[in-house]
């Protein structure tokens, strides 16, 4: 007997004693047979009364064997009750040599003790064994399932480990504190709440698309797969690939022509023709929409002409014209309807016009009249002195004075006495009173019309000393560049008859004029300034009027990109600005939202709505020595006017435009040179040559830049003074040299 | 806890707004706000750049042959001198192909007969080109049918001249 151990005598009996647990070793079935004793008795429950508690703790304590002695009293040193322990809570008994201190698993402990029991049962060797090697086994006794139940039931497990403990406790602090954070829970939380949610939900609810798909501007033209040596491959708009005719023409059909029949390429002629069929109904039953034609005069007046009026207008002046026997006619016109009714009575009757620049000292036109050679000149009443006129252009015939209506009532009819023989002098408005009621209404056709004669336009940098370049166009160089720019635009910003368009610079450049004539053809309303000219203030051009479309100068630009800059002072506007510019980057045109209406208020004064401003197109003039725009003047100049503006560049010898970027193309650049001109309009292609051929290779040459097509004067032409360089983008971006 | 934040009212209004959870909310607000309008990179769109235009060049026959597929070189040939690049078309002119005879050749003659015999093509390159002088009609009919169908296909980079021709380009020194 081991020491400690109770004598045999003090045996309690329990049914529940623990210490029979010890021997779930005893896996072999047990005979529960009746033992070398009494079956335990039947479990009581509890008494209500007093407990005698000594007598409770020195019942005996029995443990079962598994064997035949069945249920056997306990001598282990757990003999009462309490001394019972549970094998896990048994921590480790130093006492014990076989035992290890750390780690030791209970049921170690289990076999010990039970091994201990066993001994003190009297258990054979091999009996031992036997359990030993079941219990290995894995095989269950006839009692283990009591244990499972005892080991799942947490009334039995007095205490966790220390680890589980020590998260427990950290979890429940956890939940306390956020139990706490959450409950100060009020109206103030609910707001930031529904802010929050606002916030994040609403670019899921309302996505904003780019107004294009950015790997269309990634490239803008198409190249030509062979390239000679020493140049570039041709550079073309994506609409006139390699292989395909440049656009020639407007592609008008005569009347009666079926619908599939290819049209001519036509002439300016065919542009006023367009005009009359406004308001007839067209080939397909439709009726064909009339652009109306308005003159603002001075601050408040807008006078709207009739497309009949204008049509016997022409007519007269052209039999007039044509009658004094002149070949040239001279304009030294501000923008104005008699300019245009000029352009297309000489293009009916085959007389040349001559575009002269508007606000030039005296002496300068009289060169320039003599130069062209002009023999009529059609004039601004009191714009030029007659006596000096007439002395220093001995080549004029004829001589008609556009009055304007406060100064009909003097007399224009004066002729100087020393021009008296060969200089007739007329007044517009009195030819055309005198005419009023004869003369047909209907326009000539081809056959009956003279021979087309060309456009003669002059190109005057902005110093008034340099000499100009004087270009001859044919009407094919117009009416490609007119079509060109027409379908450079993308269909969505396109012009159309609902676009009131205001041309804001002369008509002597051929950018403007074939604008104009672009306006015309697609039956938009046009709306015609006097005050219009290069440097003009965007808000005086437009002052009674909402204009859709402004065809400005790079001068006005400039000038109105300087005020609005000077005039962004306020914090808000500087926020505007800068929100604005995200979108703008993001790809989006900028909306203005009610927010920044009420805080920032658009100081821009061009464009009143409604049928608000959308396009502005202004144009770069080469060799003109006008101020460019830089990609971040264009792109503040977008928030500003909050309108799309398309940059287009323009020389002597093109008509129309060389290259205008895209319209819906927001990017910009750092850098102070002029901003990328897009891609080439459809009547031109662009070639850029170079000495050096290492910088022709790859997909970015530049050199000289060599433009050619149907709208160049003379079928192709060298850029001077400066360099190109064809971007990555596909865009045409021009340097100083 | 609990007892202690509830003893802590000194002003109702300000602590409730001010409470933990209102802050914890306000600086994610901001957070987001900032991550709204900080300034976006661009997305830069880069399209794969297109293969770089091709050089037209004046050949002479010496210089027309390596280009007839073999070693990765393109697949050209000639038609009444004009040198077409015909590598689209690889698998019909280019090695292995049924016309493969006529890769990196004057293919004028046996085009305009219909042959592919070796006779057709020229036998000294150093020589002058074939004049088709002795070819009738019915060939020189067919020469232009073919003529047309390779001028809409393919492209056309360079002229073929004779050796000894004034537009003789020097063999480039390959690096």
């Amino acid at each position: 007997m081991r020491p400690g151990t109770p004598s045999p005598e003090l045996r309690t009996v329990s049914p529940w004693s623990s210490e029979d647990s010890f021997n779930g070793l005893n896996t072999q079935s047990a005979t529960t047979g009746e033992v070398g004793g009494q079956p335990p008795p039947p479990y009581r429950a509890r008494s209500l009364g007093a407990v005698d508690t000594q007598a409770v703790r020195d019942r005996p304590v029995f443990r079962h064997t598994s064997d035949h002695r069945g249920w056997i009293q306990s001598t282990t040193s757990a003999s009462r009750p309490q001394d019972v322990r549970h094998p896990r809570t048994i921590l480790s008994n130093r006492s014990d040599p076989r035992r290890d201190v750390e780690g030791q698993h209970a049921l170690d402990n289990r076999a010990t003790e039970a091994e201990d029991a066993n001994a003190e049962d009297h258990i054979s060797e091999e009996r031992r064994k036997q359990l030993f090697m079941d219990r290995s086994v894995g095989k269950r006794g006839e009692w283990d399932w009591l244990e499972d139940r005892r080991d799942n039931d947490p009334r039995y497990h007095p205490a966790t480990e220390e680890s589980h403990r020590d998260m427990v406790e950290m979890l429940e602090r956890l939940d306390a504190q956020l139990a706490t954070l959450l409950s100060q829970w009020s109206v103030t939380t609910t707001l930031l709440a529904l802010v929050i949610v606002a916030v994040v939900a609403y670019p899921i609810i309302y996505p904003s698309d780019p107004d294009t798909h950015p790997l269309l501007l990634a490239r803008q033209t198409s190249a030509a797969p062979i390239r000679n040596k020493g140049s570039s491959a041709a550079y073309r708009s994506p609409e006139v690939p390699y292989g395909t005719q440049l656009r020639s023409g407007l592609n008008v059909r005569d009347v009666g022509a079926p619908r599939w029949a290819s049209g001519k390429d036509g002439d300016i002629r065919d542009i006023w023709r367009e005009v009359t069929r406004g308001g007839s109904s067209g080939e397909d039953g439709k009726p064909i929409p009339t652009g109306l034609i308005m003159t603002i005069l001075g601050r408040d007046e807008v006078v709207e002409h009739k497309v009949e009026d204008l049509t016997r207008e022409i007519l007269v002046i052209g039999r007039h014209l044509s009658e004094a026997g002149v070949k040239r006619v001279a304009l030294y016109l501000p923008n104005s309807v008699e300019y245009l009714l000029t352009a297309f009575a000489c293009a009916f009757y085959g007389m040349s016009p001559v575009l002269l620049p508007y606000n030039q000292p005296h002496v300068k036109v009289y060169e320039l009249i003599n130069s062209t050679g002009a023999d009529a000149l059609i004039c601004a009443a009191g714009n030029l002195p007659l006596d000096d006129a007439a002395e220093a252009c001995k080549n004029l015939k004829l001589l008609t004075w556009v009055v304007e209506k406060t100064s009909r009532h003097m007399d224009w009819n004066g002729v100087p006495d020393s021009a008296d023989d060969h200089l007739k002098v007329s007044v517009w408005h009195d030819v055309v009173a005198e005419q009023k009621g004869t003369g047909a209404t209907d326009l000539p056709t081809n056959d009956q019309c003279p021979p087309l004669a060309p456009i003669i336009s002059v190109w005057q940098p902005v110093d008034p000393d340099i000499q100009p370049t004087i270009t001859t166009f044919t009407h094919q160089n117009i009416v490609a560049a007119t079509a060109a720019l027409i379908t450079t635009i993308p269909l969505r910003q396109r012009l159309t008859p609902a676009d009131l368009i205001l041309p804001a610079d002369g008509f002597t450049h051929t950018y403007i004029l074939c604008q104009t004539f672009a306006a015309l053809f697609t039956h938009a309303s046009l709306a015609i300034s006097s005050v219009a000219g290069p440097g003009v203030d965007l808000a005086t051009a437009s002052r009674s009027i909402s204009p859709t479309i402004i065809i400005a100068s790079a001068e006005t630009m400039a000038s109105l990109h300087a005020k609005e800059t000077a005039a962004l002072t306020s914090m808000t506007g500087k926020l505007g600005k800068y929100t604005h510019s995200q979108a703008m980057s993001a790809g989006r045109m900028p909306t203005d939202s009610l927010v920044f209406r009420l805080l920032a208020p658009s100081s821009s004064s061009a464009g009143n709505t409604p049928g608000k401003l959308r396009l502005i197109l202004t144009s770069e003039r080469l060799g003109a020595k006008t101020p460019f725009l830089t990609s971040t003047m264009l792109s503040d100049l977008r928030l500003f006017t909050r309108a799309r503006i398309c940059y287009a560049l323009t020389t002597a010898a093109v008509a129309g435009a060389v290259a205008q970027s895209n319209v819906f193309d927001y990017r910009t650049e750092a850098g102070d040179g002029r901003s990328p001109f897009g891609a080439p309009i459809s009547s031109v292609e662009v070639t850029l040559t170079n000495e050096d051929e290492r910088a022709l290779e790859g997909v970015m040459p530049r050199g000289q830049v060599v433009v050619r097509g149907p709208g160049v004067s003379g079928g192709e032409t060298r850029l001077v003074g400066v360099r190109g360089q064809m971007g990555g983008d596909g865009t045409l971006r021009i340097f100083d040299v | 806890m609990d007892d202690r934040s509830s003893t802590i009212v000194p002003a109702a209004g300000v602590a409730s707004i001010a409470s933990p959870i209102n802050l914890v909310l306000l600086s994610l607000f901001l957070v987001l706000v900032y991550m709204r309008l900080r300034p976006a990179k661009p997305i830069a769109a880069t399209l794969l750049t297109a293969p770089p235009p091709t050089v037209f060049r004046v050949f002479t026959p010496p210089q027309l042959l390596p280009y007839d597929g073999n070693k990765g070189m393109p697949v050209y040939l000639a038609v009444r001198g004009n040198v077409f690049d015909v590598s689209p078309g690889r698998n019909f002119y280019g090695p292995g192909g049924p016309y493969e005879i006529f890769a990196g050749r004057d293919a004028s003659r046996g085009l305009a007969c219909g042959s592919f015999d070796r006779e057709m093509l020229t036998e000294n390159v150093e020589g002058p080109l074939d004049k088709l002088e002795d070819l009738g009609g019915d060939e020189m009919e067919a020469l232009r049918g073919w003529e047309e169908r390779f001028n809409e296909k393919y492209l056309v980079v360079g002229k073929l001249v004779p050796v000894g021709h004034a537009e003789v380009e020097a063999d480039e020194v390959k690096a």
